[in-house]
Order: structure tokens, then C-alpha cells, then sequence
């Protein structure tokens, strides 16, 4: 094995040059996680750690890097930002990591056509800051993190921020230039024009595909003309229950808000124990409006009294802005336990109520404490995000976990579906898709037959042992431990109390 | 539908020695106007062949019953065969699966014209019993069966104050799933269809039900994207039976506003203004004189129009309506008319029916700014082929826009093709654009083009193992003789 390694590192250090391949231990470690919240347990299953992490600077570096996989056979790991919450940018297996962030260029931003092409590892911060100085509008970007990466997000699939108005970011994706587990480059589309679903148009399909089906090195995204003005209104209500009917109404009006956040006030209590400067924890409505002037005044109009009707007090304006100036930085909330864990899920707007409840219940039942926020996909469904305090420092077995696997469970219940799949979440899949689950391995094999590339992260689980019958886990047995160990929490007869203890300390950690 | 049956038997084809040195485009040509002398009997022999059976299925056990049959599962199913023939067909599907016996199924109405090679025997499912449409009128989703006549859901939804997402680009009463099983392509000014879908239910080669998608929510970070794949070559490896379709409120008022113009270059510039004004119309149709006849019923307003849906309140309606003629400035004449959906469905079906009469190649996807351009080489190329030409288009905020050529011809093979290579020419000249036709995937040559070809030609055998579903014709398999002497 050893031998291996150094074969693989010179030949590495041959195609990339000694700066662009690390293999020391610190490094290794450090991309062994994402955002999740991993067990310390998880190691005696999986190898986080990557052999060598590389940094390739273009698209015929990952050619080559990937034909090099065929002669050393380390597992490929693509890796944007590593921002995902899932692990689906986390070795299983150990391996080879490409991490993309170093070839993070906008290659071009045409104002003709309203495209710009960049590459893989280039931020969505940067992607749309480049594209508002050339008088355009990418209008959709992750809801928690414009430091991840264009690729990343490809690759992990979800909802973001102006999804209620402009749909699903895959909707935005013309072209994306995929290396594949062979070694050649495909082209899934037009870099001019957006071939929708003609012209044997793959682009889709790479769109959560967690990296799986080739390695994603570089983009074309649809682009809008810039709005003349973002106006943001915000209202307070005493329950996010009591929301509901306002919202249900607002899917009514002839205005399409560009971004509807959902604050329940657990989570505002959360942010105002570390920003003073947080609003007083209620149920708080912020709605986005992008557009013409004329247009967002008019809907103002409209929108105020549906919320003044439904029980919704309007907000200062310089409230609005400062909710809206800090729509992806909702997590600092981090600091109260030392971590904090994310669930996301969509239900529909008729099931946000029962969602809610339920999440809540789920919390009481396992003594925890809990904080959820939401956000309005499109007219009927809501993307929820509850997140837990946890304290990732505790080497104890991270029992709060079982949360996640019960909370995906009453999500499916609701006629909604969990996102995220990645090397934890993976186990969802069968419940999530039914009897289309067995599609996800033919579409593996069909792109990668040999399992080159972010293997185990999609159908199936792949642990760091070569042995058969240890190779892989069933993934009907993967949530057991997790389940196991949210029963353990529910017993325990202690309850957390992160948020009470952090004010005691006077907010220091 | 089975463009991956036609572009594998294309492949097949060309790789027989007495044919390689035929050029590829000859080869499509014999085929596409069924030339027979210049093609093997081998050829000739596959793209003669027919269903066995027309069954019309009516639900989703009598779908999974047909599959099964397909693949291998059983062959006790009555299709109006006796049961000592299914006993035979059951022998000979024992052999093996590499048969090019299965289950096809049959859009409700084709724009433009029918694929290369015909299912090769086997059962030819016939959606049309698949008509259900159910919304509750509260959520913004319907459940549509793929059967189920797009108008039919127009006129539902609007019962209950609410619209379809996506509007037929061409008003041709065709069915929803016929954007999934046929040719149909539906959008609106903000939505392509796509982005309608919610989820694309099916049964599968293994005869199970399946949903790739969620029915009530969109699909988002849930591992590969089936809701897009199915809805883009979901009847290449299941049968579709409901599509999930998110609608969207009806505006209170709804005006249909016309502009007509006078040459092709002051409707370019419009369309380019109208797709940066950030203003969310419902629509934004275009229309030669010849086919605004045909949809409204009355003469047109001038010889091109375009035609916006505005919606809102009064206030924003007169707001949107200020910026839109703002846009589209250099108008020749405007007005307003009824919303060419409106009405009732026998008026609809008629009209239809007289639009479908012409003869539809294929979509031309092209930016706004070259409309003008493409329209005038539209013009000039019905011009050259002594035919009568003209188009029916829609614009998105995209900034794109998707010209439907027609030209008033006879539908016969010869002539769909000649003009198809015309449009096709055109497209290339233009630069920027794309021929958006079955005959146009067959002549890309386009490396790329072909390398996802072949990605999805390793997708689909995995996809649909038994091979039951729009099996494909190779020259190597023999296709099953169900009823020996009843047909050549």
C-alpha cells in the first residue's frame, strides 16, 4: 500500500507539480470534513482522511488527473467549498481529493447573450458579484453560503435564495463541462443558448448527482437584467402556525415575491443571545421583492394588508434590511454549544403547520434544543430548516444525531422529501424515491461502472474495508446506529441546555 | 416516443459494410421518406413493421400488465388475442430479451411528424384512457393524466381562479404528456416545461409504479435528478402515466394586448427590450398573418404580431401595460384581443385542427435580437421552395425565443424533409441558434452531441433491463413473429 502511495504521489506531483499535492497529515484532516457534524465513531468505518489532496488548475489537469486514477485506482473526491452538510464532498474510502477552489475563474460574462461561464470552484459570492458590475442578475444563490462554490452546489443540489421567483438553480444551468470516470469531457449543453431538454441536454442530471457522475469543471449560468431596486418588508406574528394562511394568500397575488424567509422565534431567541442587534424573538415573515420600482411599490401595496389581515404587525424598514442583509450568515448561533446540526427538508405550504409541530415535538421528546427557520420555494411548498445545538468538542457518541434520521422520517410523512443526500444521508434514499430508487444504480453505472468517482454516496454505502461482506453497508441497516442512538436521548433524563449556560458564561464559549 | 430507438438503429445501420460508404444524411433521408430501393431489405424489413397490438389502457394494472408481458413476466393478458397466440409469443419471449418486442406508448397528438423506425410488433399503448385531471383547488398543483387534453386542464384550472404554469407553444390541442410521450413543448413568458412538472409518474420495465419525482413538492438535493430525466426521455425506459403540474394563480384581470409590426428587425428589437424589462407577463406569443388568422379567427392586425398576456390588478396591470409598450416601441399597430385559449373546447379543437393542417418541422431556438433575422430567412427560404411559409413563436424572459416554421405543404415524408433541411440550413446560417427537431438530432454530427448520445445510450439498457419498453430495432435482432401469415 505504502508503495502504492508513493508511486501515486510522484506521479501526482508529475501532472500537478510539488505545491498542488498535499499529503501531510494536518491537511489530510482538515478535508476530511464538511459542515456536518461528524461522529468520531464514523472513523472506525469510514477513511475521512484523504491520501493526497490536489488542486488542479484546469479542466485537462482533472483529465489527467482522472486518467491517472485508472492506474493507481484511489477513489476520486471532488470537493467545492466544502460547505455541504451532508458529507458528499468527504472521502469514505480515502483516495485522491480535488479540491476545485483553485480554479475559481469567471471565464467570461456576456452581456449579449446574459451567460456567464465559469469555472467549477469559482464562488457564488464571486459569480454574482461579477455579473451585477456587468449590469446582470444571478438570481439564485445558496441559501447559508456564498463561499460555496459554483461545482459544490451542482454537485449537492437544493434550494436557494430567489427560488420563489426564479425556480430551482438547475433552471439557471445552460452548459456544465463534466470530466467522466473514462477520462473524456462532455459537454451537457449549449454555452450560448438553453437547449431545455432537447439536444439530448445532460445537464440536469448532474444536478445533485453529489458528484458521482463525473467531475463538474466548469459552468454556464443564465443570467437576468439587473433590478432597478431589492425592497424588503418584514412582519412579525406571534407563531410561525399563524403564517400560513398570509402565505397561502400571497400565492394568490399577481406580484411573485423574489425571496419569502421564514424566522421561527427558537431561532431568533438563538441569534439574540449572540447579536444583540437581533429582533425580539417572534414569528418573522421577510419578504423580498426584486424588480422595476413601480413594480415592487405596487406590491407592497398588496402584501401589506394580506399580512395586516392574517395578524402579521409590520416591521421598521431598517429591520427588513438588516434581516435581509443577513440572510446567509443565520448560523452564528453556532457559538452558543460549539456546533450546531442542519436539517433540511420541503414540504407542502398545507403541511407546514403539522412540520412544524411535529418538529417541535420531536424536540420536546428528545430534550433538545431546536431552532427553525423556512423559506417559500415556490406558492405551495416551504423548504424547513431546523438545525440543532450540539457540542461537536464532546468525543462522547453524538447521540443528539438520532434527531436528523427521526426528523427525515416525519418529513416523508408530509408528502415532502428530506434534501441532501451525501455519504450520511444516503440511507434515505429507498424511502425518499420508493420503487425509483432503483433507478440511482443503473445511472452510476451507466457514468461510472467502476465506482472511480465519490462512489458510496448515492446508492449504496461504502465503507473504508476491502474485505467482502464488510465492502459495503445495506443501507436498510445504515440508520440503525442513529436511531439507536436517538433513543438513547430520548431516555437520557437530562436536557440540554446550550443557550442557558452560554448566557451564564456571559456569551463566551 | 423514441428518439433513442431512431438514433440507435441510425448507428446500427451505418455500421453494415454496403452502407458505410453511403453518406449518413443519404441513409436518413432513404429512410425518413421510406425510399426502398435504396435501402437493404433488411432496412426495409424493420421500418415495415407495426405494432401487433393497439391496446387502449385506461389505468395504471392495465400498463403493468402489458409490460409484464414484455418482459417476460407473464402472458396471460387479454389484448384481444386468443390465448393459444399468447402461449406462442410467450415461447418466443422466453428465448430471450434481445428481441425488439415491448411496450410503446402513443402520444395523443404529434406537431411535426412521427418517429423513423415504428415499434418492432409489441404492444402500442393508447394513452387517450389516461384523461383524468384532478385539483382540489386550493393547492397550486393538478394531477394530469399523460392523456389528458392540456385545454381540458386550462378550462379546469380556470374554474377554480387558477392557470397552468406552461401554454402550448404551438395551439394544437394536444395533451400534457404529449410534451413527455410526443413532441409537444409547452412554456410560458417565465416557465419552460420543465420547471412545470412537479413529477412524472410511470410504471416501469419491471412493471412497478414509479414516481420520479414528488407529487407535491419539487424534487431539490434528493440524489439524481429523475424528475428531469423523466420528463426529458422518461417514455425511453417507463411508460408515463400522471404528471404532477404546478399551476398558478389567475390574475384578476387578464388582458391579451397585441403589436403588430411591419418588418421582422422592429420586432427583433422589441422582443430583445421586452425579455430585459423584468416585467413577469403571463405570455408572449408571436404569430405570422397566416397563423394569427388561424388562432384568433380574425384578420391580422398587421403581417407580424406579438401577442402579451398581462395579469394583475388594475394598477399593475395599467403599470406593466405602460412598460410594455414602452418596450416595444415602434409598434405598427396595437389592440386586443381574446386570449387564444379561451372558449370552448370544441371551438379550441376546431381551430386545432385547421393549424394542425399545416405542416410543423421542428422549434428554431434563437436570441431575441435574431428573431427578425430568422423570421426573414423563414420567409425567404418558403420563397425558394415555391411554398407558403410562416411561424408560430413564443418569447420567455430568458431572453430567448422559439420560432415553430410551418409551411403550407402537403404532410408527406418528401417534402417534410426537404424543408427540414431547409430550416435546418437556415438555423446555421443564423449562428446563434438551434433546429430543434427529431430530424435535426439525427443529422447532429456535433461530437458532443454524440458523446451524450452515447451516455445515454449506456443509460437507457440499465435503466429498462428486461428490455420491454420502445425496445430497440438492430439489424442483427429478428423481430418476432407474433401471428405468422396474418401480416408480411
Amino acid at each position: 500500500m505504502a508503495n502504492r502511495l508513493d508511486y501515486t504521489y510522484r506521479r501526482l506531483v508529475n501532472v500537478l507539480g510539488p505545491n498542488r499535492v498535499r499529503r501531510d497529515a494536518l491537511e489530510t484532516f482538515v478535508y476530511g470534513h464538511d459542515f456536518a457534524a461528524l461522529p468520531k465513531v464514523a472513523s472506525l468505518q469510514f477513511k475521512f482522511e484523504p491520501d493526497f489532496v490536489v488542486l488542479p488548475h484546469t479542466t485537462e489537469e482533472v483529465v489527467r488527473l482522472m486518467r491517472l486514477q485508472h492506474e493507481t485506482g484511489l477513489p476520486i473526491v471532488p470537493r467545492g467549498g466544502g460547505t455541504g452538510l451532508y458529507g458528499g464532498s468527504v472521502p469514505n474510502r480515502g483516495g485522491i481529493l480535488l479540491d476545485f477552489r483553485a480554479m475559481n475563474r469567471v471565464i467570461k460574462v456576456d452581456t449579449a447573450t446574459r451567460t456567464m461561464i465559469v469555472e467549477a470552484g469559482c464562488t457564488w459570492q464571486e459569480a454574482y458579484d461579477r455579473a451585477w458590475a456587468a449590469g446582470l442578475f444571478l438570481p439564485v444563490y445558496p441559501h447559508f453560503s456564498l463561499g460555496s462554490t459554483i461545482g459544490g452546489w451542482i454537485n449537492s443540489g437544493g434550494i436557494g435564495v430567489g427560488a420563489r421567483k426564479y425556480g430551482s438553480p438547475r433552471d439557471l444551468i445552460l452548459n456544465v463541462e463534466v470530466v467522466l470516470a473514462d477520462g473524456r469531457t462532455v459537454q451537457t449543453g449549449s454555452d450560448r443558448l438553453d437547449l431545455g431538454t432537447s439536444h439530448l441536454n445532460l445537464g440536469a442530471l448532474f444536478w445533485g448527482a453529489e458528484g458521482t457522475l463525473g467531475l463538474v469543471t466548469r459552468v454556464t449560468l443564465r443570467l437576468y437584467p439587473r433590478p432597478e431596486e431589492i425592497r424588503t418588508l418584514a412582519y412579525t406574528f406571534p407563531d410561525l402556525d399563524d403564517t400560513v394562511p398570509a402565505l397561502r394568500e400571497l400565492a394568490a397575488l399577481p406580484v411573485t415575491p423574489y425571496h419569502i424567509s421564514l424566522m421561527d422565534p427558537s431561532h431568533l431567541e438563538f441569534l439574540k443571545a449572540v447579536r444583540w442587534e437581533a429582533p425580539e424573538p417572534s414569528a418573522i415573515v421577510l419578504v423580498a421583492l426584486e424588480g422595476p420600482k413601480d413594480e415592487n411599490a405596487e406590491g407592497e401595496k398588496l402584501i401589506d394588508p394580506v399580512m395586516a389581515e392574517n395578524g402579521g404587525g409590520r416591521l421598521a424598514a431598517e429591520t427588513a434590511r438588516r434581516l435581509w442583509d443577513d440572510r446567509l450568515y443565520q448560523y452564528p448561533t453556532r457559538r452558543i454549544s460549539g456546533g450546531l446540526v442542519i436539517c433540511e427538508g420541503i414540504v407542502p405550504l398545507t403541511k407546514f403547520p403539522d412540520a412544524l409541530a411535529k418538529t417541535r415535538e420531536l424536540r420536546d421528546r428528545m430534550k433538545m434544543e431546536v431552532g427553525i427557520h423556512a423559506a417559500m420555494v415556490d406558492g405551495d411548498s416551504v423548504a424547513v430548516y431546523p438545525y440543532f445545538l450540539d457540542d461537536e468538542t464532546n468525543p462522547l457518541p453524538p447521540a443528539r444525531l438520532g434527531f436528523t434520521v427521526k426528523w427525515r422520517d416525519l418529513i416523508m410523512d408530509l408528502d415532502g422529501h428530506p434534501m441532501g443526500v451525501g455519504l450520511f444521508m444516503v440511507f434515505n434514499v429507498p424511502k425518499m424515491h420508493g420503487n425509483a430508487h432503483r433507478y440511482f444504480r443503473p445511472i452510476k453505472e451507466a457514468f461510472d461502472p467502476e465506482g472511480r468517482i465519490n462512489a458510496g454516496k448515492m446508492h449504496e454505502i461504502r465503507t473504508r474495508f476491502g474485505f467482502p461482506g464488510l465492502r459495503r453497508i445495506p443501507l436498510s441497516m445504515a440508520a440503525l446506529p442513529l436511531r439507536a442512538l436517538g433513543g438513547l436521548k430520548r431516555l437520557s433524563p437530562f436536557r440540554d441546555s446550550f443557550a442557558k449556560k452560554y448566557e451564564a458564561r456571559g456569551g463566551r464559549r | 416516443m423514441s428518439l433513442l430507438r431512431d438514433l440507435r438503429f441510425l448507428e446500427d445501420a451505418t455500421a453494415i459494410p454496403a452502407l458505410r460508404e453511403v453518406v449518413r444524411e443519404a441513409l436518413i433521408r432513404a429512410m425518413f421518406v421510406r425510399e426502398e430501393r435504396a435501402l437493404p431489405k433488411d432496412v426495409v424489413r424493420i421500418l415495415t413493421r407495426r405494432a401487433d397490438v393497439i391496446a387502449k389502457v385506461t389505468d395504471e394494472v392495465e400498463v403493468r400488465e402489458a409490460i409484464r408481458v414484455a418482459n417476460g413476466e407473464q402472458s396471460t393478458v387479454a389484448l384481444g388475442r386468443p390465448s393459444e397466440e399468447f402461449h406462442y409469443y410467450r415461447q418466443r419471449l422466453g428465448v430471450a430479451k434481445d428481441q425488439p418486442w415491448g411496450v410503446s406508448a402513443r402520444p395523443q397528438r404529434l406537431v411535426t411528424y412521427d418517429w423513423i423506425v415504428p415499434p418492432q410488433g409489441g404492444v402500442l399503448l393508447d394513452m387517450s384512457g389516461f384523461d383524468g385531471i384532478e385539483l382540489d383547488g386550493v393547492n397550486y398543483t393538478a394531477k394530469v393524466g399523460v392523456g389528458a387534453r392540456w385545454k381540458a386542464l386550462y378550462d379546469r384550472a380556470s374554474d377554480v381562479g387558477m392557470l397552468p404554469a406552461v401554454f402550448p407553444s404551438v395551439p394544437i390541442d394536444v395533451a400534457l404528456g404529449d410534451g413527455v410521450i410526443g413532441d409537444a413543448q409547452f412554456r410560458s413568458y417565465r416557465h419552460g416545461f420543465a420547471s412545470a412538472i412537479y413529477d412524472v409518474r410511470g410504471v416501469s420495465a419491471a412493471g412497478l409504479r414509479v414516481n420520479c419525482g414528488f407529487e407535491r413538492v419539487p424534487n431539490a438535493g434528493t440524489g439524481y435528478n429523475l424528475r428531469d430525466l423523466a420528463v426529458a426521455f422518461g417514455a425511453e425506459f417507463l411508460v408515463p402515466t400522471y404528471l404532477w403540474t404546478r399551476l398558478t394563480a389567475k390574475p384578476a384581470v387578464v388582458k391579451n394586448l397585441t403589436y403588430g409590426f411591419d418588418d421582422a428587425a422592429r420586432l427583433s428589437a422589441a422582443l430583445e427590450k421586452l425579455t430585459r424589462s423584468g416585467r413577469p407577463y403571463l405570455w408572449a406569443n408571436l404569430y405570422d398573418e397566416r397563423a394569427w388568422s388561424l388562432v384568433h379567427g380574425s384578420a391580422s392586425p398587421a403581417p407580424l404580431t406579438l401577442e402579451v398576456g398581462v395579469g394583475g390588478t388594475e394598477a399593475l396591470v395599467g403599470a406593466r401595460t405602460k412598460a410594455l409598450e414602452t418596450a416595444v416601441a415602434g409598434f405598427a399597430a396595437k389592440g386586443e384581443t381574446g386570449v387564444p385559449w379561451d372558449g370552448t373546447a370544441a371551438a379550441y379543437a376546431e381551430r386545432s385542427a385547421k393549424l394542425h393542417r399545416l405542416l410543423f418541422v421542428g422549434e428554431v431556438v434563437t436570441a431575441a435580437k435574431n428573431a427578425g433575422a430568422a423570421i426573414e430567412r423563414l420567409r425567404g427560404l418558403g420563397d425558394a421552395k415555391a411554398v407558403r411559409a410562416g411561424f408560430v413563436g413564443n418569447a420567455m424572459d430568458n431572453g430567448q425565443v422559439y420560432l415553430s416554421p410551418y409551411f403550407e405543404a402537403a404532410r408527406e415524408p418528401l417534402r417534410t424533409y426537404d424543408l427540414s433541411r431547409g430550416v435546418a440550413d437556415v438555423v446555421k446560417g443564423l449562428g446563434d441558434a438551434v433546429f430543434d427537431s427529431r430530424l435535426a438530432h439525427l443529422w447532429n454530427e456535433d461530437p458532443q452531441f454524440r458523446r451524450r448520445m452515447e451516455l445515454l445510450f449506456r443509460l437507457e439498457p440499465g435503466l429498462d433491463l428486461p428490455n420491454a419498453i420502445e425496445p430497440a430495432a438492430t439489424l442483427a435482432s429478428e423481430p418476432i413473429d407474433l401471428f405468422p401469415g396474418e401480416q408480411g
